[in-house]
């Protein structure tokens, strides 16, 4: 089983329309897969069209009172569930820190998985907090989109540094540019800075697409609704990337 | 397995149903284009044993459990001729599986379906998918040419939504459906007149005790003969090297039933009999040994270091040429009047009831269980007393000698294994097993070094890789040497604990004749 964080400190960067897309991508290759949304405001369960079942709340999940499994919902396609977002996951920072190992819980909650699921995705919440830190420590690998703007960059290395602060294993952090419109000058030039740095960045790029904003709209994964556009295919591509990284 | 979500259903049913659905719930339904599968399994249905299947369906391969047929693994198979061994696939955990599964077997097309799928999917307020409804339209081709068509209603339950599965079943309650009985996997075997685990290597026959011993010897002769003849058109199209073992195995057990089974069967017959198997053994002799050199590739390889292994490529080559040039005597063999008439003289005869009483033996209207008690422990003495006699330094013959003596009991044992009681027979049947894989393994052991000697003074010394070669082969020869002393020396523990007092009680207790003694319950 390979865990596949997508994170970001910022909200609105595409991480959650990845984790939806890579994960059904996933899947679609006939390997069972799951995705868990932490983030509060759900949009990854919103895509799906999935609700919490009721009795799904965060202490008695993290505490282990209720198994992860009951709560896991089958989605519209075969071989990919999800775990519902939940309101009360916004208080998950403060009932994960009243309990003994708090940055390792998460992990733990994910050993039960490790026969069903060759994949499990990890949509987090856009903040820096004692989930994130579960969230780094249980991925394999941390996914982490990037617009080419001088803020999203300067955050992400900031991000770099957090990690060496925190002797996180940041050989795990992998960033890809997300939502890059490349007729304009400034994405080109600071995507071709980075090349030159060559800063642990993929290969691919997924465009601002209109096709990826409509995902609210038809609630399905975008190679669903529209398989041959240029965001699908940049999609397919990073997966193709992502899936030679992890074990 | 769980409660079945297949139901059985008919065309009409199925547009009505549909029609139906529609009217009672929010739904999208979607259609997709024909596909081609074809089932595989091998010839004596190793997947089907472990309720499994291998399908391919266009470019994919898929390992399916039998009910439902979903499949646990993939792998992708561009190639154009079909799937054999399990060493042709690619590394992985197919590979794997199949490994342990098929053995030495080849998998071999058992029906080919074109499949529709109309799949109704229900959805909930939000337009999500709570239920899956599959419409499985099988089409196929009959035995006798015929176009069939199986529909099948088969619901998929989705994770999270339980209380939609069961409000659904009970809305097909109400219409009545009825849940399907029988799997998919084989409903479609039989329209193709397939009868899965219709073939076995095992022996597998049920005799009643009191029968006449020339019914059950002729019910026995019978089987066995059955069993040759399912073989010859594997052997003739080289599917796998099974098909000639099996076809060997019941060659010998009818010329050991015809040896050991005396005065049930007239004698001037049988011998005749046991000499033409004896011939027809014979002739198939060297392509099994060429077989087993070319199974045994990899073991070899592994026994010799690395830089002398390149030395058996030219001896591979040279068994692999000899075992083409042998097949084919072997096909022609079977294809010849010879053998067709020995055959039909077989069956001939044992199918013929015997005349007047002046003709028959002195045992044929003997229960066939007071038969069996009597030729078993007899044999069983012969390998106690043969095998008491081998000591450290006793010659190589009297193990070969042991040896038959063994696989003569173990014939017998399994063609009456039915008459008496079944963990009894099964605790004996291992033990002698396990004597006589150490006896196996050291003959097999001196026949290879033996045919590998004979290789090794064949070598033409101008040849190029002569004296790699002849360095591999002597590498070999040594290994397996240092194998059989092993072997040896293990013969006696496995002897001694083969002749242990619970074992000899066992066979002295169901065994042993008395007088007047009676028949299984």
């Amino acid at each position: 089983m390979s865990i596949i964080a997508l994170y970001h400190v910022k909200g609105g960067v595409g991480k959650t329309a990845a984790a939806v897309n890579l994960s059904y991508l996933a899947s679609l290759e006939g390997h069972p897969t799951l995705l868990i949304d932490l983030d509060p405001q759900g949009s990854a369960s919103y895509y799906f069209r999935i609700r919490p079942s009721r009795g799904q709340r965060t202490a008695r999940l993290i505490r282990g009172k209720k198994t992860i499994k009951s709560n896991l919902k089958g989605t519209d396609y075969d071989g990919l569930d999800a775990l519902p977002a939940h309101m009360s996951y916004r208080n998950l920072d403060i009932a994960l820190d009243s309990l003994k190992r708090s940055k390792t819980r998460l992990k733990e909650l994910l050993v039960p998985l490790e026969e069903e699921y060759r994949y499990v995705f990890l949509d987090s919440p856009p903040n820096i907090t004692l989930v994130s830190e579960n969230i780094f420590n249980a991925a394999d690998i941390i996914l982490i989109p990037v617009i080419p703007t001088t803020l999203s960059v300067l955050a992400y290395e900031k991000l770099w540094t957090f990690f060496c602060d925190k002797n996180l294993d940041s050989s795990k952090m992998a960033a890809f540019y997300s939502m890059v419109e490349i007729h304009k000058k400034m994405h080109r030039e600071i995507i071709r800075k980075t090349q030159v740095r060559g800063n642990r960045f993929l290969n691919s790029i997924v465009p601002y697409s209109v096709v990826v904003e409509k995902m609210g709209i038809y609630r399905e994964p975008v190679p669903r609704y529209a398989p041959s556009t240029k965001a699908a295919l940049a999609y397919t591509e990073l997966w193709n990337e992502v899936k030679r990284l992890v074990p | 397995m769980k409660d079945s979500l297949f139901y059985t259903i008919n065309f009409n049913d199925v547009r009505k149903l549909w029609r139906d659905i529609r009217a009672h719930h929010s739904c999208r339904s979607e259609s997709r284009p024909a596909v081609t599968q074809v089932f595989f399994d091998t010839f004596d249905w190793r997947l089907w044993q472990k309720d499994l299947t291998l399908i391919r369906e266009e470019n994919d391969l898929k390992l399916s459990d039998v009910e439902p047929l979903q499949p646990s693994l993939r792998e992708s198979w561009r190639r154009k001729a079909q799937p054999k061994f399990w060493w042709q696939f690619p590394d992985g955990p197919m590979k794997d599986a199949l490994q342990s599964l098929l053995g030495v077997r080849a998998l071999m097309s058992l029906a080919a379906i074109q499949k529709t799928r109309r799949t109704m999917s229900l959805l909930n307020e939000d337009g999500k998918t709570v239920l899956k409804i599959h419409h499985d339209y099988i089409h196929l081709k009959d035995v006798s040419e015929r176009c069939k068509n199986i529909h099948i209603l088969w619901l998929q339950p989705i994770r999270g939504y339980k209380n939609d599965l069961q409000k659904f079943q009970k809305f097909l309650r109400e219409r009545d459906l009825t849940k399907s009985e029988e799997w998919v996997y084989s409903r479609i075997l039989k329209a193709v007149g397939r009868r899965p685990g219709d073939y076995t290597s095992k022996f597998r026959l049920d005799l009643t005790p009191n029968l006449n011993s020339d019914k059950a010897l002729r019910m026995i002769l019978r089987y066995l003969i059955d069993v040759m003849k399912s073989n010859e058109e594997g052997i003739k199209a080289d599917t796998d090297t099974e098909f000639l073992h099996d076809f060997r195995v019941s060659s010998r057990r009818i010329r050991s039933a015809l040896g050991q089974i005396k005065g049930v069967l007239p004698k001037d017959k049988t011998d005749q009999f046991r000499r033409d198997f004896s011939i027809l053994g014979k002739s198939t002799n060297r392509l099994r040994d060429l077989d087993v050199y070319l199974l045994k590739k990899e073991q070899y390889r592994e026994l010799l270091p690395k830089h002398t292994v390149g030395g058996l490529d030219p001896f591979f080559q040279d068994v692999s040429d000899a075992r083409r040039a042998e097949l084919n005597k072997v096909k022609k063999f079977l294809k010849s009047s010879i053998y067709r008439e020995l055959m039909s003289r077989w069956e001939e005869f044992i199918d013929t009831e015997m005349g007047g009483p002046g003709e028959e033996a002195k045992n044929a209207q003997k229960p066939v269980f007071e038969v069996a008690q009597r030729v078993i422990f007899r044999r069983y003495r012969q390998v106690i007393r043969g095998g008491k006699g081998i000591h450290d330094h006793s010659p190589d013959e009297q193990l070969h000698r042991l040896r038959i003596e063994c696989k003569r009991l173990r014939y017998l044992l399994e063609f009456f294994a039915c008459l008496f009681p079944k963990k009894d027979m099964l605790s004996l049947i291992g033990q002698l097993k396990k004597l006589q894989d150490n006896l196996g393994d050291f003959n097999d052991l001196c026949v290879q070094q033996e045919y590998l000697k004979e290789y090794l003074n064949q070598i033409k010394k101008n040849r190029v890789d002569a004296l790699l070669t002849a360095a591999a082969i002597g590498g070999l020869i040594t290994a397996l040497s240092q194998k059989q002393r092993l072997v040896r020396s293990e013969f006696k523990q496995r002897f001694d604990v083969f002749s242990a007092r619970g074992n000899h009680a066992l066979f002295i207790k169901l065994f042993k004749p008395r007088l007047g003694g009676g028949a299984k319950g």
